[in-house]
């Protein structure tokens, strides 16, 4: 197979665009489909500054490569979530490290075990959660202190196309209308929280794999343990399948979602009322000062993670 | 019928000569769109023809998200 631009080699066929390509047009394909997301989503501009998540994954670590090779201003932050099994933190940690080191990026580490004597597993099995609902309010409430830490403009993370995919094809199978208003690749800054963008969305997880192996990007091969046998994992088995049969579902399914997102924005009667119900005014945190609607005025991170700060509140009240 | 040998992920597997990656990735009963084949430690397409003796890496793309 030849590629299609230069008649070189190529190294990869990508049957949703009926191209194959060499190294060097492929890794030019795969730049160019990621600043035409951040173009048409209206993602950020030149002199925004960026900082990306980096989990020491494919994903994260080619859209790193990619933004710096666009000429993005670039900052990184890696979140230690102390999993042991197979020493997937440790080495997911080494890897991140060192691309940051590579591409010259600054790289924050915010540890669970150094700062909480734990990681997720611990927790959870002492909080009987479970280690995946856990991860995500974690995570969510560390992408915040990164920003605010970096002082950054806006955060980005390595969801491509399949994982927008495949959460539209979960939340469509459950009616979740509340997600459904909410799986656009762009989340605005709101409440003093910052913008949170996806910059991989035109890109399949193959196109993207393919690109770090072509790039020489060393980045862990093996699965967070706690995602085997995922509900996830079976919504992408269906749409590969799909997709095999028919290249660039994928892409129209979430594409045509996205441009549609509208209908799903409009609130029920019954929607409306719930909002108001639900919805008070974002204060910050007793304990962390950053933004929280709890009416206690403690965030979720500060609930869970700090226990006896808590408890040192709620006796002065 | 000719046969060549060749390691799929470290392992050796016999297969007929001028077969390719599709053909193997066929007999693993694999979903393309899920897998990268990288042989001898380059990037290939589907139409490779396998040589006696090559060790092929089945890299998996998909994740857990």
């Amino acid at each position: 197979m030849k590629c299609r631009i230069c008649g070189k080699p190529a190294v990869i066929k990508l049957r949703a665009h009926n191209i194959a390509l060499c190294p060097e047009h492929f890794v030019e394909f795969v730049q160019k489909q990621t600043a035409k997301a951040i173009k048409h989503y209206k993602m950020f501009e030149k002199d925004d500054h960026i900082a990306v998540a980096v989990s020491g994954g494919k994903d994260s670590l080619a859209l790193l490569d990619i933004l710096t090779e666009l000429g993005y201003k670039v900052s990184a932050f890696y979140i230690d979530l102390g999993i042991k099994h197979m020493d997937y933190s440790k080495t997911s940690k080494e890897k991140a490290q060192a691309f940051c080191e590579k591409k010259g990026v600054k790289c924050l580490v915010y540890s669970l075990p150094e700062m909480f004597g734990m990681g997720i597993d611990e927790a959870a099995r002492k909080s009987r959660r479970t280690p995946c609902s856990l991860c995500g309010m974690t995570k969510r409430y560390l992408m915040n202190v990164a920003a605010r830490d970096l002082e950054a403009d806006v955060i980005a993370t390595g969801h491509n196309l399949d994982d927008q995919a495949a959460a539209l094809f979960a939340n469509l199978m459950r009616w979740d209308v509340s997600y459904l208003a909410k799986g656009y690749p762009v989340l605005p800054a709101e409440h003093g929280f910052p913008k949170k963008v996806k910059p991989l969305v035109f890109l399949t997880e193959r196109e993207i794999a393919a690109y770090a192996i072509v790039r020489g990007i060393d980045y862990v091969r093996y699965e967070c343990p706690h995602s085997e046998g995922a509900r996830f994992l079976v919504y992408k088995e269906h749409l590969n399948a799909i997709e095999n049969m028919s290249p660039g579902t994928k892409r129209r399914f979430y594409q045509g979602y996205t441009e549609n997102i509208w209908r799903f924005q409009i609130e029920s009667p019954d929607q409306c009322e719930k909002k108001d119900e639900e919805e008070s005014p974002m204060k910050p945190c007793k304990i962390c000062g950053m933004p929280t609607a709890a009416e206690d005025g403690i965030c979720s991170f500060c609930r869970f993670w700090r226990p006896d700060e808590v408890k040192k509140i709620k006796g002065q009240e | 019928m000719k046969v060549i040998t060749v390691k799929i992920n470290g392992e050796e597997r016999q297969m007929p000569a001028k077969g390719t990656i599709r053909t193997l990735a066929v007999d693993l009963g694999l979903n393309p769109e899920t897998v990268l084949f990288v042989v001898n430690g380059m990037l290939q397409t589907e139409d490779y023809r396998l040589q006696d003796g090559d060790e092929v890496e089945v890299v998996s793309v998909v994740s857990g998200g």
